[in-house]
């Protein structure tokens, strides 16, 4: 009897250790230390990357990228394309709940679909679903989507579209969303939930225990504001927070600290010098061949960028299926650049500076005050044409100056300037001559124009076959790369520290810190 | 006097009209355009600019702008925050205590360390006491105080582990204001103190100079009073006159240097919504911040003057 009771004992006792052992990858808080504040949790209204940060944790889509760039089902449970690649039907997941304890349905999905493309809603992520024509609901857990025209990036788009609940988003005027309650107390479908936020001090999120793939790791998921930067690294270094982006100057420094992780990846986004190709001076390909054969780029991203990023060869990232190697290309060549500006007329003037025509070369080439890596590249950049006998009357503009009234508008022969850039073959905003309410060529600040590209880009957002668009975007690069409206400088690497106890974090290329769901503080 | 302060009130709502008049302008004409700071570069295309327009209310003109901004200050209502979508109140007096309690704190450290250091120094004229806080005052008046605050951070929360880094709470904050609260006060405190410590030092002892060498100072001396009467009651109160005027004058200041204080430390304060209003052009949040300030200017000089008539009978208004 007595020896029963004791094995009974053992066994509950193993019975007990068991789940702790099981446990052990749950627990703990995740101090993210950052600089500056979101502004409303409405996951299709903000523009800003403090918002999305936190968004990104409370809310899922339908879809998702998985570390290797595929795109797969997320709170959808599978997904078929009709052979015309115009009818999308999506099964959901039974039983993915909302943070208040309702279960997400069809409904759910099309009233946020909805919104998103509501001109009066005017949310920022609008155009990527302009061509849907009707979202229909047959039954709780399926969604028909009907495009009006065939989109070949329709559903890499949908991995940035987040689903919202029917009941809660209705109770307000869906013209003032960022006004509304729902702004500052969301409630979502994602692994962590709201919890509270103290302006310019912190958001907190805590684990939600309903969430469909079973609880996350973290307690909480903290967003502490430090003010600014070098502060928030501090705090990450003393232990205060646990996880802290890392500019390029600091990554030796915080990689060197014994107490933290670094983490790089190579970021989506690229650093370039972006020609006025109508300008007086850029207008001429051969001048900005020649120029770009003037840059030294791999001493910029060894110098500058401390080794932490690749010499930019494109806006297509290496890495995706879209890239072409092969495409031309301009590697560091003085004798080039002269032989370039001589054959175009600029010849070497009494000064050193070259002259056609009586008028001397000088660029007026800007950037953005604040961003220290591109302010350091155009007083490289200042330096490096004067070898090639073309002076640069630099300028560091504020923002939204520098924006509103040089960018926008043209006044400039070549800008410094930084992009993110999509995981997708559609590349029109960089090069296609036309801004247009519905996108194309809106980031085309530098007037290129090329009509082949022009017809390119269109067969490409038309066409859902990934090996056409490979095709296509392909021979889009062999022109672009011919005709330099853009000289790429560097594919930027990104870094943050973790703390040593923040357990299996998993940092994929172009994607960033991959499953804070499924990490964990030791 | 209460004739003098109801005056003294009722001149500052025409100035404070004229402020509201030329800010207005400035801010409006200063280059840079609100709606883009509502679409990330890379979505440039999407949003349909002139509906943020309308819906911000810049699609009028600044004439008409300025009168529908008037008219609802007049009733209370600052407007909503272009960036935060919130009423300008709430966004400034959410983070107004925050930086009260801070500027306080500072106020009070540096007069608590100024005026007693300020009247050794007076005294003790040409000691090493004199020498070493001269030296002091003159380091503290010339630190720059982003360079300063950072050095602070790096000696006492990161080589000494005494004190956190930033913010003004921790996260689960128990306990009392004095545990918890004040350990993150000290560095900023010392940070934004330290510039008017210096400067109200250095006033001191000028005063103090000028008063121990008056007549009446030498009758008290006289008379048998001592010396620490002498100093504490006859020549203290002549020689605070100075200092208690800088008490008006330093709320704009603090208030002015808070900014860089609240952003090196953290610091949820109003000086970090003023900056970032600034860099995003909310012209409401703007214009409510320096209603707010300017407000707090007079109020200041207004409290200055009064504190003199307070501290000199002789003076009557």
């Amino acid at each position: 009897m007595k020896l029963k009771k004791i094995i009974a004992a053992l066994l509950l006792g193993a019975c007990l250790l068991a789940p702790v052992a099981a446990q052990q990858r749950q627990g703990g808080d995740l101090l993210f230390a950052t600089f500056s504040d979101p502004l409303y949790f409405v996951p299709f209204m903000h523009a800003d990357s403090a918002s999305s940060d936190v968004v990104t944790l409370m809310f899922s889509g339908l879809l998702k990228y998985d570390k290797d760039l595929k795109i797969v089902p997320n709170v959808a449970e599978s997904y078929t394309v009709s052979p015309d690649s115009l009818t999308f039907t999506f099964k959901l997941r039974k039983g993915v709940l909302f943070h208040n304890g309702k279960e997400m349905t069809s409904r759910d999905v099309k009233v946020s679909y909805d919104l998103i493309r509501d001109p009066a809603v005017n949310s920022p992520r609008r155009s990527m679903f302009v061509d849907v024509a009707e979202i229909t609901t047959p039954d709780p857990y399926t969604v028909v989507f009907r495009l009006s025209k065939v989109n070949g990036v329709f559903l890499n788009n949908m991995t940035a579209a987040y689903i919202v609940p029917a009941d809660e988003i209705q109770k307000y005027d869906k013209t003032k969303l960022k006004e509304s309650d729902f702004a500052r107390n969301p409630i979502g479908n994602g692994p962590f939930q709201f919890d509270s936020w103290l302006t310019n001090q912190r958001v907190v999120l805590k684990r939600f225990d309903k969430y469909w793939e079973g609880p996350v790791g973290f307690d909480r998921y903290v967003f502490l504001n430090k003010g600014n930067q070098a502060t928030a690294m501090v705090a990450t270094q003393t232990g205060e927070t646990n996880r802290v982006m890392v500019p390029e100057a600091d990554v030796a420094r915080m990689a060197a600290i014994p107490t933290l992780d670094l983490h790089r990846y190579v970021g989506n986004v690229f650093d370039a010098i972006i020609w006025n190709t109508v300008g007086e001076f850029t207008s001429d390909v051969r001048v900005r061949q020649a120029l770009s054969h003037a840059i030294n780029k791999q001493a910029l991203v060894s110098g500058i960028y401390k080794g932490n990023g690749r010499v930019g060869v494109s806006s297509f990232i290496p890495g995706t299926p879209f890239y072409n190697a092969a495409a031309p290309s301009y590697n560091f060549n003085i004798a080039r650049a002269r032989q370039l500006l001589d054959e175009a007329g600029w010849r070497v003037g009494p000064d050193g500076i070259r002259v056609k025509d009586g008028k001397r070369m000088k660029l007026f080439m800007i950037t953005n005050k604040g961003n220290i890596m591109r302010e350091k590249i155009l007083q490289y950049v200042q330096s490096a044409f004067k070898v090639v006998g073309v002076e640069v009357d630099a300028q560091i503009l504020e923002w939204n100056t520098f924006l509103t009234k040089y960018v926008e508008v043209g006044r400039f022969d070549a800008y410094v300037g930084g992009f993110s850039t999509g995981l997708t073959a559609d590349h029109s905003a960089f090069y296609h001559s036309e801004a247009t309410p519905s996108g194309l060529g809106f980031l085309n600040r530098g007037k290129y124009a090329n009509k082949e590209v022009d017809e390119l880009l269109v067969k490409i957002r038309g066409t859902a076959d990934t090996a056409e668009q490979a095709r296509l975007a392909f021979r889009v690069q062999e022109i672009v790369g011919r005709e330099v409206p853009y000289t790429f400088i560097v594919n930027r690497t990104q870094a943050y520290a973790y703390g040593k106890a923040v357990r299996n974090v998993l940092s994929v290329d172009l994607l960033g810190w991959f499953n804070p769901e499924t990490s964990w503080i030791q | 006097m209460h004739k003098y302060i109801i005056r003294r009130l009722l001149q500052a709502v025409p100035l404070l009209f004229i402020i509201t008049v030329i800010t207005f302008i400035i801010i409006n004409t200063a280059p840079g355009d609100p709606v883009y700071m509502f679409v990330s570069p890379d979505q440039m295309d999407t949003a349909n600019l002139d509906l943020i327009r309308a819906q911000l209310g810049l699609d009028k003109p600044m004439i008409v702008r300025y009168f529908i901004w008037l008219g609802g200050v007049l009733k209370g209502d600052f407007g909503l925050s272009f960036f935060y979508r919130r009423p300008v109140m709430e966004v400034l007096f959410e983070s107004l205590p925050n930086t009260i309690i801070l500027a306080l704190s500072a106020t009070i450290f540096s007069f608590a360390v100024a005026i007693p250091a300020g009247i050794t120094s007076a005294i003790k004229r040409n000691s090493a006491f004199d020498y070493a806080s001269s030296t002091v005052s003159f380091i503290g008046v010339s630190l720059p105080s982003f360079w300063f605050g950072l050095i602070m951070i790096l000696v006492f929360s990161l080589k000494l582990r005494w004190l956190p880094t930033a913010g003004m709470q921790s996260l689960d904050a128990t306990g009392s204001f004095f545990n918890d609260r004040l350990r993150y006060l000290i560095l900023p405190t010392l940070v934004l103190g330290m510039g008017s410590m210096a400067s109200k030092m250095r006033y001191m002892r000028s005063a103090m100079l000028e008063v121990i060498r008056q007549d009446y100072v030498r009758t008290a001396r006289a008379k048998g009073v001592a010396e620490f009467f002498v100093i504490g009651k006859h020549a203290l109160r002549n020689a605070l006159l100075p200092v208690i005027t800088l008490l008006g004058f330093i709320i704009p200041s603090l208030v002015g240097g808070a900014v860089i204080v609240e952003t090196i430390f953290g610091w949820p304060g109003i000086g970090r919504i003023a900056i970032s209003a600034s860099f995003n052009r909310d012209y409401p949040l703007m214009m409510g911040n320096l209603m707010l300030s300017s407000t707090m200017v007079i109020m200041g000089s207004l409290i200055a003057d009064i504190l003199y008539a307070v501290a000199d009978p002789r003076i009557k208004y």
